[in-house]
């Protein structure tokens, strides 16, 4: 499924942010702007690249070239798919250079490096999962990372928290029930 | 059993037979179960649980604005030129000159040699670390001032990430100021870069720490 199959998802931004502030470079609003969305743009290039280091290269690049791009950029829209589409072409870039510095590549061949791994072609469901995590509270959070990321069962999970089962559960419905209301448009569209 | 533990349970892998025969014995599961499948493939990505470094978040607000101390409008205004934050920055920013600079002794000195571009030239870089970036001294030999329509940039890079510390016509006694720190960077080069839009490098690198 190519990436131009999805709408953008209408729903407002986690916050806004002051993007004029943040075009005139001051600190406060590039912690604000990062804060919103860092971890999403890390989640992307590290989900990419697949390599720490080379992923917060890559949103050290999306965050410079989104100041540099950001007063042309209409502070009135969402700045979310920007970003994104900000962030996915660092995580190309990025790749591309380690490409040719590590496969001995020539320069010249752009059209084999111009193939991107399969780890590029889910940026945008991670984008989305992530930001949406990110506005979940973060009881709800830690109850997803441990059954999903750690594998824990209700009841593992539920003695790594330090709360009851029946806590675990209704946590988790209420978790499980916000996610599928922030991903319904991502459900829809790879249904 | 209801339509909450069995969805959960499914969700978190941890459902059994009682579960698994809820969610396709039940209308209003199967209804939602494509919903459920797909959440649950878009969770098991590991990349969703990495965490950046601490430190990434100052790294990011030091290369765009500056530490919070250097707030003043003065600053951030020569920061935006100096790296470009307008599209015809490139062809209106000068060389800063900071009479006195060279009165102490630089924090630290690399060699520049040319490149195959050009040959003849040969420099060195004296650096001034300070609180909101760094200064630098070029001394330059043997390299022609810059063609009619075009400048020669300064550009600290680490990897591809470029930061132009200004442009400059005459390559004598330059100097030149940029709000990141040297330590972050770790190749210092000179290109030629024709007068227009482009605020990236034009890759006719003519100088080069390598
Ligand atoms: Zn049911």
């Amino acid at each position: 499924m190519g990436e131009g199959s999805y709408i953008s998802t209408g729903e407002p931004a986690l916050k806004s942010v002051d993007l004029e502030r943040f075009a005139a470079g001051e600190p406060d609003a590039v912690r604000q702007l990062y804060q919103l969305y860092g971890r999403a743009v890390f989640t992307v290039a590290y989900s990419s690249l697949r390599d720490r280091g080379l992923a917060e290269e890559a949103v050290q690049l999306t965050f410079l070239h989104a100041w540099r791009a950001a007063d042309r950029f209409d502070v009135d829209r969402d700045p979310k798919p920007w970003l994104y589409a900000i962030a996915r072409r660092a995580a190309v870039d990025v790749y591309r250079r380690e490409r040719r510095h590590s496969g001995g590549v020539p320069l010249e061949s752009d059209a084999d490096i111009a193939i991107l791994p399969k780890s590029f072609e889910t940026t945008w469901e991670a984008w989305e999962v992530r930001t949406a995590l990110d506005q979940m509270s973060r009881s709800q959070r830690e109850v997803i990372e441990a059954t999903h990321f750690l594998g824990l069962s209700q009841e593992e999970a539920a003695e790594k928290l330090g709360v009851a089962v029946g806590t675990i559960k209704s946590r988790s419905h209420r978790a499980h029930r916000k996610l599928a209301a922030l991903l319904s448009h991502l459900q829809e569209a790879t249904a | 059993m209801n339509c909450d533990d069995a969805r959960s349970a499914f969700l978190s892998g941890d459902a059994g037979q009682r579960e698994l025969d809820h969610l396709g014995s039940c209308s209003d599961c199967r209804m939602e179960w494509e919903a459920l499948e797909t959440s649950r493939q878009l969770l098991d990505n590991p990349a969703l649980w990495e965490e950046p470094s601490p430190d990434l978040e100052g790294r990011v607000v030091a290369l765009i604005g500056g530490t919070p101390e250097q707030t003043t409008p003065t600053r951030s205004r020569a920061r935006m030129w100096v790296l470009g934050g307008g599209g015809v920055a490139a062809a209106l920013v000068g060389v800063f000159l900071w009479i006195g600079l060279s009165s102490a002794g630089p924090d630290w000195e690399v060699d520049l040699p040319g490149t195959a571009e050009a040959p003849d030239a040969s420099g060195v870089v004296r650096g001034w670390n300070q609180p909101s970036g760094t200064r630098v001294a070029l001394d330059i030999e043997g390299l022609p001032p810059a063609p009619d329509g075009s400048l020669y940039e300064f550009w600290f890079s680490s990897g591809e990430l470029h930061i132009s510390a200004g442009t400059f016509a005459a390559p004598e006694s330059v100097e030149l100021s940029v709000g990141v720190s040297r330590a972050d960077f770790s190749r210092l080069w000179i290109t030629l870069e024709p007068i227009d839009e482009d605020e990236s490098p034009s890759g006719l690198n003519v100088m080069d720490t390598g």
